[in-house]
């Protein structure tokens, strides 16, 4: 029967019906984001679902594309918090600027990295970049500027208001999604997946490893950055532990395993998933992070390609497919 | 099969949570009739002896007004809180915070427990414009967090007054101003090991002692190796500092092991409870902290009625132990919310934000007056004696109150003695 199922053409839904359909859903979000159809809970719920589809999609590309597994990318996350906060309650100056800088010191830091961490592969990147993040939270710990561990606030008046941050984040969100589907469909992409498939076998065929996993590396620290300012801004103070936490690359985890690792639409899932989720087990104090934990290993069990994963096997489809055809047209 | 299996067990968890979490909205959506307060609390995590009886007390309050409703936009209502689990972690503490105001629509907000989780729930607060009681946080490290505040009144000790208090600690244990005494500082550089160490290097300075100055180190270090070295270097006289429990365990069993000899030793935040205290071993007693509650302070509530050693059989009878410290500010910092209401007689938030600034009551941990202002933070100082771990005659550890320089009202308990944490005895 199995066998019956692998014969069936795989459908790749990416042609002009797809596309209109991504535009129509995100101009109704945009428009339920400015026009203010939504409440303020359902927004809040909108900006939460953004930035962790962002943050990710980031992850996915990395560990999910790449073969990259970070257990570090909460480096990018802190970096972004505090040039935020450091931005507007430091140095005076406006909450754009403060993300671009979040952007420009994150691209600074990966590019000084990337000399550091790509010599190391597989487990010992993990390890590494886990080590990097908690040496910088070290570092915010006791820097007297940033006032050490008492952490900084975002200083800005007036607030922006909670439809501006949906709408930012929103953009944030489907430049990240573009990006992805993009990069993957390019020569680029396909050296990605190659050298996640067997590096050696990629470097010996002609993809260059380094430029490659730079790339690569440099855009997932931008996405994550951008997104976290944006998070930070809603959360309006920015602590060493808060930005620097290992719980941020768990959150990932969580949402790109649920959501099935390798696909651009499994982060998607894997962050509705997440942050309803998060929502509903606030209600059950000190059991959160025990369901949350059974949920994974159910899942990492039994689905081990995740929802959507599991389910493009099964149904033969793929959305925002990496594959540039499709066995459904050519047949 | 299997597969179905799982899909069919985690379909399960969702939907039970689901109708749970459903059927927990109905009861609070139930009410035109309840005033709703939001409360956000470290029941699991670093903190989670701070959360301790946040349960108990919400439940004394909520029964409490349920059988005396107070009037409130001419109606006699009863009190929901909503408690949500902060896991001692900051992000979460935002997060519960803004959940409270967006999707519970709670007419007040509770910022409790340490700096950690007052000043990130007390900011939103500020934000989304929902009247704020901040309690069981010092007053500096939150006052220095924001330019302004519209929304927030804290209820507790200024540092200056903590110093005051550690300082009177010292010279019962025959340590005087000017003595040039040698200070030994263990300070974490988080919140509140940051504001201490500043205002205290300063304070002690000026009162003539001599400051070693360890340095700030991250909390939950484990080697304290070149503190010990440092203070057996210098000779320390005495200890001051706030900690953590596991911080200050790593670092006094490194400062005994490396032989300091320590005349008197002053520690806030990880001897406020019994089990921290015991945990140290033979080494517990002698140890000086501030007391902000204890069973024989003379406090009853305006509210209930109840006093002080009334409360604490109330707790013992159910918990098995002594009521601890932040507990009972858990129950004040509800009572100023009832009080808060009952003065309103509305729930219009800027009309409840006014009423608490008028409050002038008395509360199981004292009376508050929240006429006093440090920068933009109107506060009300609760009150602080000082108070030393002994043993009795059983070597059960009790919690004395040796000194109340601060606030005379209060009685004390006993006598400053000399303990095994005086490792250099002067008798």
């Amino acid at each position: 029967m199995s066998d019956k199922r692998l014969q069936r053409p795989v459908r790749v839904l990416d042609s002009l019906p797809m596309l209109i359909v991504c535009i129509a859903v995100v101009s109704v979000l945009y428009a339920v984001c400015l026009l203010r159809i939504a409440s303020n809970n359902a927004m809040r719920y909108m900006i939460q679902i953004f930035l962790y589809i962002t943050m990710g999609q980031m992850w996915n590309l990395l560990s999910g594309f790449a073969g990259m597994t970070s257990l570090g990318q909460q480096l990018y996350i802190g970096l972004a918090g505090y040039s935020v906060a450091i931005a507007t309650a430091k140095l005076h100056l406006t909450l754009g600027v403060g993300l671009v800088m979040s952007v420009a010191v994150s691209v600074v830091v990966a590019l000084v990295l990337s000399l550091l961490l790509f010599r190391m592969e597989g487990m010992y990147f993990s390890i590494a970049t886990w080590v990097v993040a908690e040496a910088f939270e070290k570092l915010f710990l006791s820097w007297k500027y940033v006032e050490q561990g008492s952490g900084l606030t975002i200083r800005v008046v007036p607030y922006p208001k909670i439809e501006e941050i949906c709408a930012v984040s929103l953009t944030v969100c489907v430049m990240s999604i573009a990006v992805v589907y993009l990069l993957l469909r390019t020569r680029t992409g396909l050296g990605l997946t190659a050298m996640r498939d067997n590096l050696t076998a990629a470097s010996a065929v002609g993809v260059n490893v380094f430029n490659h996993k730079l790339l690569v590396y440099v855009i997932a620290a931008a996405f994550t950055a951008v997104s976290a300012g944006i998070f930070f801004v809603n959360k309006g103070i920015v602590y060493p532990e808060s930005g620097f936490g290992i719980s941020w690359t768990v959150s990932m985890i969580f949402i790109v395993t649920i959501g099935g690792s390798g696909t651009v639409s499994g982060p998607i899932t894997g962050a509705v998933i997440y942050v309803f989720l998060q929502e509903l087990l606030a209600h059950y104090p000190g059991w959160s992070n025990i369901i949350l934990g059974a949920i994974t290993i159910l899942v990492i069990f039994f689905l081990p390609k995740g929802i959507m994963g599991t389910l493009q096997e099964k149904l033969r489809f793929e959305i925002f497919s990496a594959k540039r055809f499709s066995f459904a047209k050519h047949k | 099969m299997k597969k179905v299996l799982a899909a069919i067990l985690a379909a399960a968890i969702v939907l039970g949570l689901c109708s749970c979490a459903g059927e927990a909205g109905k009861e609070n959506s139930s009410g035109a009739d309840t005033i709703k307060i939001g409360y956000v609390n470290p029941t699991t995590g670093a903190l989670a002896g701070n959360g301790e009886g946040c349960e108990w007390a919400v439940k004394q309050i909520t029964d409490y007004v349920k059988e005396h409703p107070i009037t409130v936009d001419g109606k006699e209502k009863t009190i929901d809180v909503k408690v949500y689990d902060s896991k001692s972690d900051q992000n979460t503490c935002t997060e519960m915070a803004q959940k409270l105001i967006e999707e519970d629509n709670i007419d007040l907000m509770i910022a409790i427990q340490t700096p950690n989780t007052v000043i990130p729930v007390a900011q939103v607060a500020e934000r989304y414009g929902v009247p704020c009681i901040a309690t069981q946080s010092p007053v500096d490290p939150l006052a220095n967090s924001l330019d302004e505040f519209n929304w927030t009144y804290d209820f507790f000790y200024t540092l200056d007054e903590v110093y005051e208090s550690q300082r009177a600690l010292w010279e019962k244990a025959g340590y005087a101003r000017g003595s040039k005494a040698k200070v030994g500082l263990l300070f974490a550089n988080d919140t509140d090991g940051t504001s201490w160490h500043d205002l205290f290097t300063k304070r002690l300075a000026e009162d003539g002692y001599t400051v070693v100055d360890p340095g700030q180190y991250p909390s939950k270090t484990t080697d304290f190796t070149n503190v010990a070295n440092k203070f057996k270097e210098e000779k320390i006289d005495l200890i001051a500092g706030t900690n953590i429990p596991p911080d200050f365990m790593n670092a006094y069993n490194a400062v005994i092991e490396a032989g300091v000899k320590i005349g008197c030793i002053t520690m806030g935040k990880c001897c406020l409870l019994q089990s921290d205290v015991e945990a140290l071993g033979d080494l517990a007693d002698g140890i000086m902290t501030q007391v902000w509650w204890a069973p024989s302070n003379p406090f009853k509530s305006d509210l209930t009625g109840l006093d002080c050693k009334k409360i604490n059989e109330l707790y013992k009878k159910d918990n098995g132990r002594v009521m601890p410290q932040p507990t009972a500010f858990a129950y004040a910092g509800l009572e100023l919310a009832v009080q808060a209401f009952k003065e309103a007689a509305t729930t219009d938030k800027k009309a409840v934000y006014d009423a608490i600034g008028k409050l002038k009551c008395q509360t199981i941990v004292g009376a508050v007056d929240y006429s006093k202002k440090q920068k933009g933070l109107p506060y009300s100082s609760s009150v602080l004696t000082g108070g030393q771990w002994q043993r009795d005659k059983n070597g059960e550890l009790n919690l004395v109150i040796i000194d109340n320089s601060l606030y005379p009202e209060i009685p004390l308990t006993g006598k400053y003695q000399e303990g095994n944490a005086t490792t250099n005895k002067k008798s």
